[in-house]
């Protein structure tokens, strides 16, 4: 059995693998988590802080490029880019954090399911999931705000049905491997009620995974929801989502090139750290396995 | 043996078990276990030996009522399992191999091993925490461990949350599978010592699985052997300690480490220096 | 006559999460040449560690504190990391005790063999190196993959991974606890025939005293990190002159009179975090006196065998049996 002197820790890590912030000797995925911290927090606190108020027009002159008075610059009403622009941060990532949480929740309980049944009930769901997963994302949002309307819930439902496959995947894949466990079996010796395994025993070892999946799939909600808003299907005005402020600032791209750079770099940066965020949580999960087996 | 279908006693009546190939609807594949026929009980353990492939876990499992056999039936107290299935609701227990992987890693001690209360309904919150500190104390472990993790734990200290766990229903009925093979040895003499007192307290009947003769022999009453699926010898142990009529009943035995001051026949000459 | 493997007061540390952990702490033995020779120990004694350290396998983690290990010579630690994996390849092949872990899945086991010979002598070497270790040389066999193999069948593919390069030395990680009986006698008997044709040297870690006794050369008991007894094992195992092995020898079931107790060793082995200036099992022993919470014990000789203990002396005139 053990055959290490510091089985202990090595125990630890593979029986309960915990994500562990801040990535001890992860600089990167610390660096990713400070910036998107700090862009969330900004964005958060925006309308206490005195970066001005996203819906005023005419607090300066129209189109005027990046200034002391107005970091980010004006657009075309002169309104002041920069509150747009955290407000852009708010409502891009609330939405596809919103939409992710909801696909988590149903994830979940459906991938617990697929794997704890087994047998047909698992087949249609795989099969279902991966139909899902087989259409084009953008192709099928476009769909929906065609077919619900434009605006936010279009975004939402259309990030829901996009990530939804993948997850599911996940956490059956997790599902089946912590279903081999003995305690799972003891349980059930035990006389637990299915409903049981699966919401305490089942949920409580497969959330690392769940976690991890559901942070990248925020990254794909972001880029949902840009694209869809960038193509007026998705955030309205006078709302701001990052997509949206990229719509509005395009056709003025050759005079004023800052309406499109600012919440365009700002939506990379997004996706990037959280991308980095959700590598950064894998790894942490995966090495501590990796060095408890080794 | 005494009474077949004494109460408490457990029975298995020409089990036969045959794995599924593949998903719910495929056929049986070939015969796991074949006619298997024996009785523990109250108060008795009966230890199950042979090697890997023979089926010894696969008749835990059924004894259990864990697979429905596929031939023949398991009786309690000379009543089948099906038609008892809802009175014997946590009167079965098991500990099987693993301490790190008995247990949820997840929740807390005194939770793992108040789930077979919890599932039952049994009792006020209280009262099963109070169980749960009468249990950890009677198979040797500080209550204060009851807020711990499992990870905490040392493999040992685990083995005996899992018993002290199958024991908290006061079950009729244990199945004890490969429970101490992965234990050290003096944590595995400790385990043994334990397992003989509590059911000299308790009065559970008990099934002891493993592949270690000697551990088997020691705990046990009567022994069954099985080889391929099948029930090739059934004695009280002593034969064991004496001569085995079952030439794979030898091999096993003549498996415990030789009498110590006895030099070893050498399979090979050994160089010299 | 030279030993092969010097183990020289070897300390070596981990550093874990929790602070430094004492893995080796000053353990010492000689391994001749063409010797089978068991580790013995209980979780936490370090016979892993001692095993990796030969082998030249220790983890990242891992920090030499003191102490050396010499084979042929050659200090392991000495090499960088390409002759490090020189080392392993021809002194010193490692025999995991997972087998099919050891296997790569997505590989058929004759290429794995074939990697291990260096893609040197082609089928017939593959085969040759099958038959040597009782594997069928039949190539459509060995192209299966690892999963389709038996448990036995695995174990003897890594066998032959390890001793492909012909190394003088094999460390032996608990190669035969996942097998049943049958197989475990193949797999030592493979060892043994090893030895016998290659002077293959075989390190063999063991929780099984039984099987120590039956296959050994000499058996060297480990408790925290350190060797503390070490001869032939019908010395070590019928005399005991330590009280650690003479405990292991009550606790395990098998040789009890039918109706008595075994004896468990009370306590625990706890992992040392610096050098013990004491003796590491003063608190369990039974005959532990003032002198052993106090003075670390040096290894002597005792009645034909190492041993680290004050009392030696009076531990080995204990009659057994």
């Amino acid at each position: 059995m053990s055959t290490g002197s510091v089985a202990a820790d090595r125990a630890d890590a593979v029986l309960a693998p915990r994500l562990r912030m801040p990535f001890k000797g992860d600089g990167l995925a610390r660096a990713a988590l400070v910036v998107l911290a700090l862009m969330l927090l900004v964005s958060v606190l925006a309308p206490i802080l005195p970066v001005g108020d996203p819906s005023d027009v005419a607090v300066g002159p129209r189109l005027q490029s990046l200034s002391w008075s107005f970091p980010l610059g004006t657009d075309e009403l002169g309104r002041s880019q920069l509150p747009r622009v955290l407000e852009g941060i708010r409502v891009t990532v609330v939405l596809a954090a919103g939409a992710v949480i909801v696909t988590a929740m149903i994830g979940v309980v459906v991938g617990m399911v697929a794997a704890y049944f087994g047998g047909w009930v698992d087949e249609v769901i795989v099969r279902l999931a991966d139909v899902m997963f087989s259409f084009p994302s953008i192709l099928f949002a476009v769909l929906m705000s065609a077919i619900i309307g434009p605006g936010v819930t279009a975004a939402i439902v259309s990030i829901i049905i996009i990530t939804l496959p993948l997850m599911i995947r996940v956490v059956r894949a997790s599902s089946l491997v912590v279903l081999e466990r003995d305690f799972i079996l003891a349980a059930e010796i035990a006389g637990a009620s299915r409903r049981r395994i699966m919401f305490v025993h089942l949920l409580t070892n497969i959330s690392g995974p769940v976690v991890v999946q559901a942070t990248y799939a925020i990254s794909v909600g972001v880029l949902v929801e840009s694209t869809l808003s960038f193509l007026g299907l998705g955030v309205q005005p006078p709302g701001a989502s990052l997509g949206s402020l990229l719509k509005d600032g395009i056709i003025y791209l050759p005079i004023a090139p800052w309406l499109v750079f600012a919440p365009g770099l700002v939506l990379a940066l997004v996706i990037f750290t959280v991308n980095l965020l959700g590598d950064g949580l894998r790894d942490s999960l995966d090495a501590q396995q990796a060095r408890a087996l080794s | 043996m005494a009474d077949q279908d004494a109460p408490g006693t457990v029975r298995l009546d020409a089990v036969s078990y045959a794995y599924r190939s593949g998903g719910a609807f495929s056929r049986r594949g070939e015969d796991a276990v074949r006619d298997v026929s024996f009785a523990v009980a109250k108060g008795e353990t009966l230890g199950l030996v042979g090697e890997s492939g023979s089926g010894k876990s696969t008749i835990g499992r059924v004894a259990l009522g864990v697979y429905a056999p596929t031939r023949g039936r398991v009786l309690f107290g000379g009543v089948p399992l099906e038609q008892q299935r809802r009175a014997l609701r946590g009167r079965f227990q098991v500990v099987l191999q693993h301490p790190e992987w008995s247990l949820n890693p997840r929740l807390r001690i005194g939770t793992s091993v108040a789930e077979p209360l919890t599932v039952g309904k049994v009792g006020t919150r209280d009262e099963r925490r109070a169980r749960v500190a009468e249990l950890l104390d009677l198979v040797g472990l500080d209550q204060a461990l009851a807020r711990r993790y499992p990870h905490e734990l040392s493999g040992g200290q685990q083995q005996r949350v899992a018993i002290a766990r199958a024991l908290v229903t006061q079950p009729d009925f244990i199945v004890f599978d490969e429970a101490v093979s992965a234990l050290d040895v003096s944590v595995q003499a400790q385990t043994l010592n334990l397992i003989l007192s509590l059911q000299e307290a308790e009065g559970f009947a008990a099934l002891f699985i493993s592949h270690d003769m000697a551990a088997v022999r020691y705990v046990s009453d009567a022994v069954v052997v099985m080889m391929a699926g099948e029930v090739v010898e059934k004695a009280p142990v002593q034969t064991f300690y004496g001569s085995p009529s079952h030439p794979y009943s030898q091999l096993l035995v003549d498996s415990i480490a030789p009498e110590i001051g006895t030099p070893t026949p050498t399979p090979a000459p050994r160089p010299a220096g | 006559m030279n030993p092969l493997i010097t183990i020289d007061d070897v300390a070596v540390e981990y550093g874990t999460a929790r602070g430094a952990v004492r893995a080796l702490d000053g353990a010492s033995a000689e391994i001749q040449a063409g010797e089978i020779i068991g580790i013995v120990g209980e979780s936490g004694s370090g016979k892993s560690t001692l095993g990796l350290a030969i082998a030249g396998l220790l983890p990242g983690n891992a920090k030499w504190l003191s102490g050396a290990i010499h084979v042929g010579g050659h200090d392991v630690r000495g090499h960088d990391e390409v002759a490090r994996r020189e080392f392993r390849r021809r002194q010193c092949g490692f025999i995991f005790q997972n087998a099919m872990g050891a296997l790569d899945p997505t590989m058929r086991v004759h290429r794995q063999l074939e990697h291990a010979l260096d893609g040197e002598g082609g089928d017939a070497a593959v085969a040759a190196l099958a038959a040597s270790v009782g594997l069928p040389t039949d190539k459509a066999v060995l192209r299966r993959y690892p999963h389709e193999f038996s448990g036995g069948m695995a174990q003897r593919a890594v066998i032959a991974k390890a001793i492909a390069a012909r190394p003088r030395i094999v460390v032996a990680d608990e190669p035969t606890a996942s097998l049943d009986a049958a197989m475990r006698t193949q797999v030592l008997e493979l060892l043994v025939s090893l030895r016998d044709d290659l002077g293959l040297t075989c390190v063999l870690l063991s929780h099984d005293l039984g099987l120590v006794m039956r296959y050994c050369d000499r058996i060297a008991v480990m408790y925290s990190g350190r060797v503390v007894e070490y001869g032939s094992p019908e010395t070590v195992l019928s005399r005991p002159a330590h009280p650690y092995t003479n405990a292991l020898l009550r606790a395990a079931p098998g040789k009890e009179a039918p109706g008595t107790r075994v004896e468990p060793i009370p306590g625990m082995q706890v992992a040392v975090r610096s050098r013990s200036e004491r003796c590491a099992f003063a608190d369990r022993c039974r005959r532990a006196e003032e002198r052993c919470a106090a003075e670390r014990p040096e290894p002597r000789e005792v009645d034909g065998r190492q041993v680290l203990c004050h009392f030696a002396e009076e531990e080995v005139m204990v009659a057994h049996g």
